[in-house]
């Protein structure tokens, strides 16, 4: 697979900077890896976008397990309010981690790795064409839709939202998309929903820049996608109490 | 942010140099699109506007002045749409700082100016002429020229950020003072400084508004006065050039600029501004052209001559007429007392047909202003000292009789002598005549 979006064609990243010790996402692989219960890939799909994503570490274990999460919850008859959530989360989770490992193996010609992901990209995932729940929205245009109120959880926060974006924006994995640039009308949407939900920090500003940029094809490093961290996210340790963070 | 051109490494505050480092870099990147042309060029307009809004929805500014004009010149210089350099110009208007940063002071010799010193028109002392080619600068000074008077005079065009954003660029445009602008764009700025001026004026006089709309007034009141001074800043910034400009000096006299710079001046705590105004006043003040106007127009300058009193007595001295024609030594850094003195004690060896109406008036109605000011006890005293000095040799040359040009050099010399005299608040001692 090449990647055509001249994003990726940056070199080197934007930013070089210390590799913070984040043990919180190599205990999260750890454990989706080494556990069979699904408890233990909703959890981590509940607080996965607390954690920096280590762009070294590759696991198609955990993109397989997120996706059958997924299916599970999807699949479930009438699936309670609960459950839908856990598909969102799982959804989500495998959305960023699905376009992490494509961008990261891509770029680093990596093509065995590249063909192990799974064939099912994100929006073929949440396009589920017999449950009217999703509205044939893909995961993003689904969570840019979410009503205001129900932004409190943190899979659908607007936070959440934020994180996701660049992915959409750059739109590697989305086989439909014609041109990226017009998708940057949706990018009003975004910073109304950030506005609304007061997240206009200057970690999802930074987002909603990166999301710009990609749009109009800025050249970017995976690794400027990849290290959260670079976009002010704040990890664990650094969750404000007062946010909407679960 | 060490910066190179594929990496950036950002330091122990790498959070909010990544965010302004990203923004830049992806605002530059969308202007290479716009001057490349391409299919992309369609969309770069809407995506700077995104990039607009959120900008303006960072809680400090984030645009760096250098930055931000360099991209400006460039977008100029290669003829780039109105509609997104209007844009660029409202990026202008988030830069940081509120001083200048590029314009002000001696231009360095990398900097591209419009005109070198020493191209100074022989036949105009003080004056420049024009490049025979365009420049960046000059050709940045006259796109923003005109988007600032487009949107400038729309209604409430002052609310455009356009139309700050083009003030602070030309104001932060290196060697300023070299890129002399049409005269028409003086108008404009005339315009931009007395439009809003009565605008502010009318704040707070109806009766009874609420608190709100009082509130929202008072938020009005500081956008108009923030494009206000921006256009006071600009002259501020050019004032060696277009100040001494012989092909300008008709335009400003005609418009009354010095009046609408005082405007800007004396607004509430300002007193920079008011110390900046005396030095652009001293900068008219050396050229003879600009005498009678500011004889006229004492009320604006005299008043503040606390905030620098060291350009009011430069001032009073040009103004004065105390500065012989012909006398190249003239130190202007000297004290006015000393000016008077030496002036007054060097009457004896001088032929009395030298002292001419022409030069004692001008000295008249300085005193009689000065009289009606009111000053601290410390000013009065100094000024009375000296003219106490200079009474004697004037009562000796009034009493004495002499053999002057007219009846009238009497007549000046009383009316010079009496407003001192009869100053219900002098409180100096006089000596007897």
């Amino acid at each position: 697979m090449t990647l055509s979006n001249p994003a990726f064609w940056r070199d080197d990243p934007l930013f070089t900077s210390p590799i913070p010790n984040n043990i919180s996402a190599s205990a999260g692989f750890w454990l989706i890896e080494n556990s069979t219960d699904f408890s233990a890939v909703a959890a981590f799909a509940a607080v996965f976008s607390k954690v920096q994503l280590p762009s070294h570490h590759r696991s198609f274990t955990v993109l397989i397990r997120l996706r059958d999460m997924y299916l599970e919850c999807f699949r479930a008859p009438e699936p309670e309010e609960s459950t839908r959530l856990k598909a969102l989360q799982s959804a989500a989770a495998y959305y960023v981690l699905y376009h992490t490992q494509l961008i990261w193996s891509t770029w680093m010609s990596l093509k065995v790795e590249v063909e192990k992901l799974p064939p099912d990209l994100p929006p073929d995932l949440f396009l589920h064409k017999h449950n009217d729940e999703w509205d044939g929205d893909g995961v993003f245009e689904y969570l840019l839709h979410v009503d205001a109120e129900d932004r409190s959880e943190p899979a659908k926060s607007a936070r959440f939202l934020s994180y996701i974006a660049p992915y959409w924006f750059c739109g590697d994995s989305d086989s439909t998309i014609e041109s990226r640039p017009d998708r940057l009308q949706t990018l009003d949407k975004l910073i109304e929903v950030l506005e609304e939900s007061q997240e206009l920090t200057p970690a999802t500003i930074t987002d909603c820049i990166l999301c710009a940029g990609a749009a109009m094809d800025f050249p970017l490093h995976p690794e400027d996608l990849i290290r959260v961290d670079k976009r002010c996210v704040p990890l664990p340790s650094h969750v404000d109490g007062g946010t909407n963070w679960g | 942010v060490c910066r190179s051109p594929h990496t950036l490494t950002v330091g122990l505050t790498g959070d909010s140099d990544y965010f302004v480092s990203t923004f830049e870099l992806v605002v530059e990147h969308i202007h290479g699109i716009v001057l490349a042309g391409g299919h992309r060029h369609q969309f770069a307009k809407p995506a700077l506007e995104i990039l607009l809004v959120l900008a303006k929805k960072t809680s400090s500014p984030l645009v760096d002045a250098v930055w931000i004009n360099d991209l400006l010149k460039r977008a100029a210089w290669r003829k780039m749409d109105d509609g997104t350099f209007t844009i660029l110009l409202r990026f202008s208007a988030l830069r940081k700082g509120d001083d200048a940063t590029i314009g002000s002071g001696t231009p360095s010799i990398y900097d591209y100016v419009h005109v070198q010193p020493d191209e100074a028109d022989p036949q105009s002392p003080g004056g420049t002429v024009r490049p025979e080619g365009p420049t960046p600068e000059y050709t940045l000074l006259d796109l923003v020229l005109q988007t600032v008077k487009i949107r400038g005079e729309q209604d409430d065009g002052w609310q455009d950020d356009a139309v700050y954003g083009g003030l602070m660029t030309i104001r932060d445009i290196p060697g300023l003072q070299f890129c002399l602008p049409e005269p028409a764009f003086l108008e404009t700025l005339s315009k931009v400084m007395e439009k809003w001026e009565s605008k502010g004026g009318t704040e707070g006089e109806s009766k009874g508004e609420s608190q709100g709309e009082s509130q929202g007034e008072n938020e009005k009141g500081d956008e108009s006065f923030r494009v206000r001074k921006a256009a006071y800043d600009v002259v501020l910034a050019a004032r060696d050039g277009w100040l001494r400009s012989t092909n300008l000096r008709q335009t400003l006299e005609d418009l009354d600029f010095p009046r609408k710079l005082h405007g800007v001046a004396i607004e509430p705590l300002r007193s920079n501004h008011r110390c900046s105004f005396l030095e652009m006043m001293e900068i008219l003040s050396e050229d003879r052209f600009w005498h009678s106007y500011l004889r006229k127009a004492m009320d604006i300058w005299l008043p503040l001559h606390h905030e620098g009193p060291r350009h009011a007595l430069r001032i009073l001295t040009n103004v004065g007429g105390l500065l012989l024609p012909g006398r190249g030594d003239y130190n202007i850094d000297k004290p006015l007392e000393k000016v008077l003195e030496d002036e007054w004690t060097a009457v004896p060896g001088r032929l009395p047909k030298d002292l001419t109406v022409d030069l004692l008036e001008p000295l008249a109605e300085v005193t009689e202003q000065f009289r009606k000011l009111f000053f601290t006890e410390t000013d009065r005293s100094a000024v009375l000292a000296v003219v106490e000095r200079v009474v004697p040799s004037l009562e000796r040359r009034r009493d004495d009789g002499y053999d002057g040009p007219g009846d009238d050099i009497r007549r000046i010399i009383d009316n010079l002598l009496h407003p001192i005299e009869a100053s219900p608040t002098n409180r100096c001692s006089w000596p007897a005549p």
